[in-house]
Parts: structure tokens; C-alpha cells; sequence
């Protein structure tokens, strides 16, 4: 059957009603395939271009690539006139499309470089600055376990001009703590991504904090370490796209003595790893996993219940059995990653992290205070308010609080 | 050597009244938090003391001033050279290193809202037993703070602030505006306010309760708030008390489903005043179900006392509140079912996105909501007493894809393609007792079917192999089974993932640089295809098997292929359409017979 643009129209707009995941992102397809199959480029062309976005946002790269190099090859061939904004969105979601290659150990590196090199390419021709693009190299530098790259491209990164192609100002800090707390520059890295744990844009503040967790727990900030996992987990909790993010705090359970949590966090995203965002988000996943069940085991719950759901079927595994699945995955899909970059780094990164010591035992995630009196101001949390009300010009309002006289 | 820096008062001013401000209207606000904070002091020590906030218009000073009145605790000389002509400095915050946008805070805001509609600021301020006070602040930054005249002594303790007017700003002050602003902001003080005589008070407020009001009545009254505040009359209206975050107030149930990605806000005291009355964050996000109207003693203003600060404590509160309003829903699941029932119709969706996290929640979606499947709606609970294991497609095109044929083989399924859905029914195992849970998709379905006896399907192997033939340059996989309806020669079986990796293997075949090289790596080993399933019971299929015509087969072959991806609503791509006129031609060509 053909379609004519109206019921195009009809339909995309159905499928933006659905909800962000499967549903959403078949209907789109389903859109694509359609007006493909009418001859209607012009129409196929904004539909993907809207859709890049939405396929990064709810964890699905492997769609935003097909939409990506489609709306890419289109603009090239320039069959019908383009947008001046369209390139501009094609530019901003190269940073999309390079933030997931290299996290997908099929794709080789060399193929990831090329579509650096084009991204440069472009983003010269329209004379903007190439601090994106610096970012992203190191971005793969670092993911590939190329210490002497990522040091040259981060140092690249500081120092280039800003412009409307950068990303927002939590999300490049955000980059800056993931390096600095891979060579353990702790202290920096808070220094730089404290100011920016209140949000910026869709990816935060949960982007910030979940890099933040290592440097905050190696510092001994772990109040901060604790208030970062509340509010980043709520707010992501129920997004795929944040499984890497998710994985931090998941690591962050199993190094502060919250295995409990962690357990519970483990039985509700283990059915995400059926269709994980990425290889790479699923490794990361894993080996927090396997360090909090390994936790489990050593404090001698090696025999507690879990429940494992995998396509809808639910079965009732223990926590030994399924760390040693965990464990053996994790490794197989490290090895993927090496044999892709030709190197030992990721086994030997997801070796390291699977067997991290706990950094404290005693850390706890207890929700909402208890008691209408704040007390005193926590000296390990500078910057929290003793007297959280209002500074003013009248002397009484700075008096203890009154109960106002009904 | 040091020196200070000079501050040019009205460019502040104007930085403030631009950009903290929505608008000046907020001055009635300052002014009255002002009167009402003094009082409150005040009367802490003497709970006897007289509790008056009087606001006189231009009409009645006669001067074209505006005046306001407070019975409060006052100020002496000395506080009034440190805190009235005192901007951004505050010791004590200092050393606590408050975070950057903290910052505006700081200012006397109070004061220098004022100045947005008064060039200006005469104080006359007295102590219980001090001497009358007069301080006159001038919108370039001079002040002047002396001990008043004997003439100009004040005879009670309290404070007086006179507004004089900035020009072309004069309608800030008319006796109409700020009697709608000090109702609008200060209707449910504890203290009277009166605007040129007449008060602008009116309590109860929403979140106080009165002892020997009737359920029926406080109902009523809330009720007519909410008409009057919100525009809706409640399905349901729930406590919020929540002492240990510092918040009271109640919560309005919406009478009609609500949108989740609409605004939801809420109306915010602080102290009694209003705050704002669109705050949002306020509450759990999966509550846009209700509409509030609380006050808080606790919760922080932005610097701009617009909306509230997002922190710990906000969190904090949100999450009591939450448990709040799940708390009233588990309780009508107790006291009255039915009604619990009515509030499950109308806004399922907020409890969907609880339930997702909250086992209890989970349980009575799985009793209560209704939904869609291939054999009209039903609760979850409804489902499984009658078919047991719960079947559900989590997308709405392959449900839409597999409904009907489902349906015709006996086969229940739920469409859980809509928000928090499949969500949900992944976890129905989870409850106690746990629930049996399958995912069905497209492909799943083909194995539901019936399949022929090994005895009968070897028979059918050479129309298999020629079909499969004639058919693997579009990319399908060939079956036959026996299903109903037995009047459809086939179905084309297409899963969202499948269609993804045909898409991936299309995009890789069109382009020969580095996307096609990435898309092809994403689909090397996988072989997974789209499946055409001829049904046995079809008379059509049944006698197309005994062809003995290869050529017709053929023919016969693409032409159900086509007419399967017809009825599955499938595009028809170039291979499609050129299968479709080669089919249609031949069989038309064989029907007229050879050419005369």
C-alpha cells in the first residue's frame, strides 16, 4: 500500500503519542518505511531528522545511526533544498552519533575515526569552533584505553574557543570529571563538576553526578557521594538511554555497604540488558553488578533469592549463580571490546572495578529527614544552609522561627 | 590602602525590577511580610500584643503617598542604620559559603522592591518603650536616619513605611491594585489586613482545620476553593499534613483524566503568604493527577520568592507528599473499593508511573485498570482468571499487527503498548503471588500456530522450496501452518526488531562509504527475517500445493505476498511492486489464454 502525506502525517503524529521506547520507535519506523516506499524524501527526511534525537534520548543508537547517515547521505545529495537548521542539527547530533560508536565493539575503529574526520571536516566548512570535535576524540581516545591521545585532546578540549556547537555547561565538566577520575585527579575533578550538579540540559544533573561518584567516595565527600545517588537515580530510573549513568551508582552501592540497594537495583534493570543501549552501557552494568554481588557473597549472602527476568520470563536464581552469569558475560563482552581496539584495556579496566574494595560500609540512603528541626549545619557539607530562611533587611526575621499566633 | 566600591542604587533597582521580578506587583508582598514578620516577633514575647496591617491609599493620605501600618516590634536607631541601609552583606551567611545563587538573596530585597515603585522610602519606626525612629531611603542610594522630632512622635509601638511614588508608576499604588494584590498575597495571613478600611483577609485558610466544622461542611468550603482557585470541583480532596518537612495543605483530585506532559502547578504559601501560585515541582511527577495549595514553613523561595528552590529539602518534601497521596490511594482501596475503582478509570496513568517503582501500586493496577486486548478490555486480574498467563505485546504496532489473528486462534493478548505498560506487566511476576507473564510479538505468534504433521509438511516440501525461491529476493522467510480464519491464504510476520536489522541491512546495501560499512558490522551474523506463513486450511493455499505448473505457482506465490502485505498494512517497496505487476500481468496473461 502507498500512503499519501496526509496519512504520513496522521501516523507520525500517532507515533509521537506512544510512549518513548519499543512503541514509539517501531511506529517511527513504520513511518520511515512508508513514505520511503511513497518516494516522499522531503517528508522521510524531516521525519528521521526529528527522530534522531528522540532514538539518542531514549537509548536505541543503533536507529539514530540509520536515521543519522540517511539524513546525512540526504543533505549531500541535496535532492531537495535543506533547511539551513537541519545542518545545524546534523552537526550537534554528530556528537550523538560519535558519544555511541565506539560503544559498540562490532563497529571498528577505524569507521569511528572516519566519522570523526568528517565531523571535523564539517564543522571547519561552517566555520565553527572544533571544541566538540576535540571532545569526542578524546571521548574515543579514552574509551579505547589511549592514555597519551586523551591527555592531548582533553588538554585540546580546555583551551578551545566555546561556541553554540559545545555542549552545555554541565555536560563538558561532566566530560572533564570522567578524565580526571580515570587517572584519579580527585580533587580536580570535584573542584570542576561540584558547581554543576544542579542540571543544564536532558542528560543532567544525572550525567554529572554519576561521574562524580568515584571522585566523591575517594575524597571522603560521601554525603555528597549519597545525595548525588538519591537524586540522580530518581531521575533516571526509568531511562534506558542512562544505563551507563545507572551503572555508576549500581558501583556506588557496592562501595559504600548499600548491597541491599543494590540488589534491588540489580533485579529491576537486569531485563534492560535483554536489549541493552549499548554493548558497552550493558559492560558497565555488569561489572558494577558483579562487584555488588560479589560484595553479597563475601558478607556471606551468596545464597539470597533474586529474581532474574529475561524476554518476560521470570525465574528465581540465587546470588551466586548469577554472579558467576555476570561475571562470565561481563568478561566475554570485554573481550569484544579488546579484540575491536587491538589492546587489554577494557578487561583489564572491568577486572579492576569488579574487584574494588568497599570505600566505606556505613554510608546511609535514608530518604527524607526525620523531625521539623534541620539542627546543626553539617560540617562536611559546606555551603548547605544552617538557617534555611530568607537573609533579610528587618532584624526579627533572622529570629529563631515563631509559630505564628492563629 | 583600601577603598570601596560605589553602588549605583537605581541601576540595581532597575537589574532587579528586569530581571528577578516578574513584575513590581511583588512590592505589596514585601511590604506585608514585613508588617507580618515584626508582629510575629513582636508577639512572641507578648502574645497580647495588637496584631494590625493597614494599608492607606493615595486617596485617604491625600498627598499621593501610600502608607502601610504595622503594630510590630519596630526598630531602634541603631538597627535601623544596619539593617535598612545595608545591602549584600550578611556576615553570618557569608561564613557559610552560601552557593552562588544564594547571591541575590542577599540584597535587602525587601526594601528594594519597593524602589520599582517609589522614587522615595520614609520609615517611622518605634520600640516598645524606645524613642521614634525616621529613616528616608532615596532611590540613588542616600539615606538620612535620625531620631524623630517630639511633633512626629509615634504614640504605639509599630512600624510605619510611606511609599512616595516613582513617576509614571503612580497606578502600582491606587487603592484598586493594591487591595487586589494584598488579597491575592496576604487573604490567608494570621494577622487582619485592611486596605483603606476594609479588610482583605479571609480565613479559614484551606489548611487549617476547625475544630466543630462538620466533614460536610469543611468538604463544601474546600470544595469552593478549589472551584475558585483551580477552576474544577474535586473528585477527592486529601490531607497533606507533613510536619516534618515544614509543609500543610491539601490536595485537589482532578474530576477528569489528566495529561501527564501538561503543566502542573501549584498554588504556595510561605508562612501564610503566597508564594506563587504556579509552583511546580512540588510533588512526586507521577502526581499530576492533583492540585495543591500548601504552606510551608520550611521549603526555600528563589531569590525572586517565585518559585521554590530545587534542594534537598524540596526533594525531601516531595517524597512525603508522595507518600501522602499514595497512602490516600491505598486507603480507598480499603474503605470504599468502588470509589477506588471510579479514581483507577479516571487516572490510571499517574498510578501506572507509581506502580512501576511501588509493588503495592503495581497491585491494584493489576486489579483495578482496565486494559486493551484482542478480546475487548479487561483488568489484569480479569485476564488471568480467565486465561492464565498474561500475554502482552509491549508495541502497539505489533499488537495492532497480531490482534486479529491472535483473536482468531483462541489466543488472548494485551496491548501493553501504551506509557508504563509493559513496564508493569514485566513485573506482575514480582507480585505475591506472583503472576505468569509472556511477551508476544509476530514472530512468537508464527510458533502458536498449528503445525502439520511431519507426514503432510514433507509432502508440501516442493512447493516450499519453489516459494521460498520466488521469494528470497524480497527478503522472506517461507511456512506453512493451519489457522484460522480460514478464508486468509497467509500472513507476513514483520517484529520491531527484525524490521529494525531489514532497515540497517537497506541502509548498509545503499551506501558503499563509512555508514554503510558501520550499518553492515551492526548486522553480520544475524539472519533473522520477516516470515509469510501460507495457512493449510486456506482452499486457496491447498490447491495452489497441487500446481503442477511450476510458472503458475510462481505466479500464484508472489501474489499472495502481496496481498499479505497488503492486509498487514506493509509499504510496498520497488521489489514489492515489481512482484505485484509481474504476478498480476502473468496471471491475466494465463486467464485470456495464448494470444489469437
Amino acid at each position: 500500500m502507498t500512503m499519501s502525506e496526509r496519512e504520513l502525517e496522521q501516523l507520525l503524529h500517532q507515533a509521537w503519542h506512544l510512549p518513548r521506547g519499543p512503541s514509539r520507535s517501531a511506529a517511527l519506523d513504520t513511518v520511515f518505511r512508508h513514505a520511503d516506499a511513497a518516494g516522499l524524501s522531503e517528508f522521510a527526511f524531516n521525519a528521521r531528522m526529528s527522530a534522531i534525537e528522540e532514538f539518542h534520548n531514549a537509548g536505541d543508537p543503533t536507529r539514530a545511526f540509520l536515521a543519522f547517515s540517511w539524513c546525512l547521505a540526504a543533505v549531500d545529495r541535496a535532492e531537495f533544498p535543506i533547511r539551513s537548521g537541519a545542518e545545524r542539527s546534523l552537526l550537534w547530533a554528530f556528537k550523538w552519533i560519535v558519544w555511541a560508536l565506539p560503544q559498540f565493539s562490532e563497529i571498528p575503529l577505524d569507521r569511528t575515526h572516519a566519522v570523526l574526520d568528517d565531523m571535523q571536516r564539517r564543522y571547519q566548512l561552517g566555520g565553527h569552533s572544533l571544541h566538540a570535535v576535540y571532545q569526542h576524540r578524546w571521548l574515543v581516545a579514552h574509551h579505547t584505553g589511549d592514555a597519551a591521545g586523551a591527555e592531548h585532546w582533553y588538554e585540546q578540549l580546555r583551551t578551545a574557543r566555546r561556541d553554540s556547537l559545545s555542549d552545555c555547561r554541565a555536560c563538558v565538566p561532566s566530560s572533564q570529571v570522567k578524565h580526571l577520575a580515570s587517572i584519579e585527579r580527585d580533587e580536580e575533578a570535584v573542584a570542576i563538576g561540584a558547581p554543576f550538579t544542579w542540571g543544564g540540559c536532558t542528560e543532567q544533573p544525572m550525567w554529572m553526578l554519576s561521574e562524580l561518584v568515584l571522585p566523591y567516595l575517594r575524597t571522603g565527600r560521601f554525603a555528597e557521594a549519597a545525595d548525588g545517588y538519591r537524586r540522580a537515580y530518581t531521575a533516571m530510573r526509568n531511562n534506558p538511554h542512562h544505563l551507563d549513568n545507572i551503572a555508576q551508582q549500581l558501583l556506588f552501592c557496592g562501595l559504600t555497604g548499600n548491597e541491599a540497594r543494590g540488589l534491588e537495583m540489580i533485579e529491576h534493570h537486569l531485563p534492560w540488558l535483554d536489549r541493552p543501549s549499548t554493548p558497552f552501557a550493558e559492560l558497565e552494568f555488569r561489572t558494577a553488578a558483579a562487584l555488588v554481588l560479589r560484595r553479597l557473597r563475601e558478607t556471606g549472602h551468596g545464597d539470597l533469592a533474586i529474581r532474574v527476568s529475561s524476554d518476560g520470563i521470570t525465574k528465581e536464581s540465587t546470588v551466586d549463580a548469577i554472579w558467576v552469569d555476570i561475571v562470565a558475560r561481563a568478561e566475554a563482552l570485554a573481550g569484544q571490546f579488546d579484540a575491536r581496539n587491538a589492546n587489554t584495556y577494557q578487561s583489564e579496566r572491568c577486572a579492576a572495578r569488579m574487584a574494588l574494595a568497599p570505600i566505606t560500609t556505613e554510608l546511609a540512603l535514608t530518604g527524607a529527614r526525620s523531625g521539623p528541626d534541620p539542627g546543626p549545619p553539617d560540617p562536611s557539607r559546606p555551603g548547605r544552609p544552617a538557617d534555611r530562611r530568607r537573609w533579610s533587611w528587618v532584624p526579627w526575621r533572622r529570629r529563631p522561627r515563631s509559630a505564628p499566633t492563629n | 590602602l583600601g577603598y570601596t566600591f560605589h553602588v549605583d542604587l537605581r541601576g540595581i533597582v532597575d537589574l532587579l525590577s528586569h530581571h528577578l521580578y516578574a513584575s513590581p506587583r511583588v512590592y505589596v508582598r514585601e511590604l506585608m511580610q514585613n508588617a507580618v514578620d515584626a508582629i510575629t516577633a513582636r508577639r512572641a514575647a507578648d502574645p497580647q500584643a495588637p496584631a494590625t496591617i493597614r494599608f492607606t491609599p493615595p486617596g485617604s493620605t491625600g498627598d499621593g503617598t501610600l502608607r502601610i501600618d504595622d503594630s510590630g516590634i519596630g526598630l531602634t536607631l541603631d538597627q535601623v542604620h544596619e539593617f535598612l541601609a545595608t545591602i549584600g552583606r550578611s556576615s553570618k551567611r557569608d561564613e557559610l559559603g552560601f552557593a552562588r545563587h544564594e547571591f541575590l538573596g542577599q540584597f535587602g530585597i525587601g526594601l528594594l522592591s519597593c524602589f520599582l515603585v517609589a522614587d522615595e522610602i520614609r520609615v517611622s519606626t518605634r520600640t516598645a518603650g524606645g524613642a521614634t525612629v525616621e529613616w528616608t531611603g532615596y532611590a540613588d542610594g542616600r539615606y538620612e536616619a535620625v531620631e524623630a522630632p517630639p511633633e512626629r512622635y509615634r504614640a504605639e509601638t509599630g512600624t510605619t513605611v510611606t511609599l512616595v511614588p516613582r513617576s509614571r508608576e503612580e497606578r502600582w499604588l491606587d487603592e484598586s491594585t493594591v487591595t487586589e494584590l494584598a488579597a491575592l498575597y496576604g487573604s490567608m495571613l494570621p494577622y487582619e489586613v485592611t486596605v483603606g478600611g476594609t479588610p482583605v483577609t479571609s480565613r479559614p485558610a484551606p489548611w487549617e482545620k476547625v475544630s466543630d466544622e462538620p466533614d460536610e461542611r469543611r468538604w463544601s468550603r474546600l470544595a469552593a476553593y478549589c472551584q475558585d482557585a483551580f477552576g474544577f470541583r474535586p473528585f477527592d480532596v486529601i490531607d497533606l499534613d507533613a510536619p516534618e518537612v515544614g509543609v500543610r495543605g491539601v490536595a485537589f483530585v482532578l474530576p477528569a483524566p489528566a495529561n501527564p506532559a501538561s503543566r502542573v502547578a501549584h498554588r504556595v504559601y510561605l508562612k501564610q503568604m503566597l508564594l506563587s501560585e504556579g509552583v511546580e515541582g512540588l510533588l512526586p511527577e507521577w502526581a499530576f493527577f492533583v492540585r495543591c495549595v500548601v504552606d510551608t514553613s520550611e521549603l526555600r523561595p528563589t531569590a525572586s520568592r517565585e518559585a521554590l528552590y530545587e534542594d534537598d529539602l524540596l526533594q525531601a518534601a516531595r517524597e512525603t507528599l508522595g507518600e501522602r497521596l499514595r497512602g490516600w490511594i491505598t486507603r480507598l482501596g480499603v474503605t470504599d473499593p468502588r470509589r477506588l475503582g471510579e479514581f483507577m478509570q479516571i487516572h490510571h496513568l499517574g498510578v501506572k508511573a507509581l506502580a512501576v517503582h511501588d509493588r503495592a501500586m503495581l497491585r491494584l493496577v493489576y486489579e483495578w485498570v482496565p486494559f486493551e486486548t484482542n478480546v475487548g478490555p479487561l483488568t489484569l486480574a480479569e485476564f488471568q482468571d480467565r486465561y492464565g498467563t498474561v500475554r502482552y505485546s509491549p508495541s502497539v504496532d505489533e499488537f495492532r499487527q497480531l490482534a486479529a489473528v491472535a483473536a482468531a486462534q483462541s489466543l488472548p493478548v494485551v496491548n501493553a503498548g501504551y506509557v508504563f505498560e509493559s513496564d508493569l506487566l514485566s513485573r506482575l511476576p514480582w507480585l505475591d503471588p506472583p503472576v505468569a507473564v509472556e511477551v508476544i510479538g509476530p514472530a512468537s505468534l508464527s510458533t502458536r500456530l498449528d503445525a502439520l504433521e511431519s507426514t503432510v509438511e514433507l509432502t508440501l516440501r516442493p512447493f516450499l522450496v519453489l516459494a521460498q525461491r520466488t521469494l528470497d529476493r524480497m527478503g522472506v522467510e517461507v511456512l506453512v501452518r493451519a489457522f484460522e480464519p480460514t478464508s486468509l491464504p497467509a500472513l507476513y510476520l514483520l517484529d520491531g526488531d527484525t524490521a529494525l536489522l531489514n532497515d540497517l541491512r537497506a541502509g548498509s546495501e545503499r551506501d558503499n562509504g563509512v555508514w554503510g560499512d558501520i550499518l553492515g558490522a551492526l548486522t553480520r551474523g544475524r539472519t533473522d527475517r520477516p516470515q509469510l506463513v501460507f495457512n493449510y486450511r486456506n482452499p486457496l493455499i491447498r490447491q495452489a500445493i497441487g500446481l503442477v505448473d511450476g510458472e503458475l505457482t510462481g505466479l500464484a506465490v508472489e501474489g499472495i505476498y502481496v496481498q499479505a502485505l497488503l492486509l498487514g498494512r506493509q509499504p510496498l517497496r520497488p521489489v514489492d511492486t515489481a512482484a505485484l505487476n509481474q504476478s498480476f500481468q502473468g496471471l491475466l496473461r494465463r486467464a485470456m489464454g495464448p494470444q489469437q
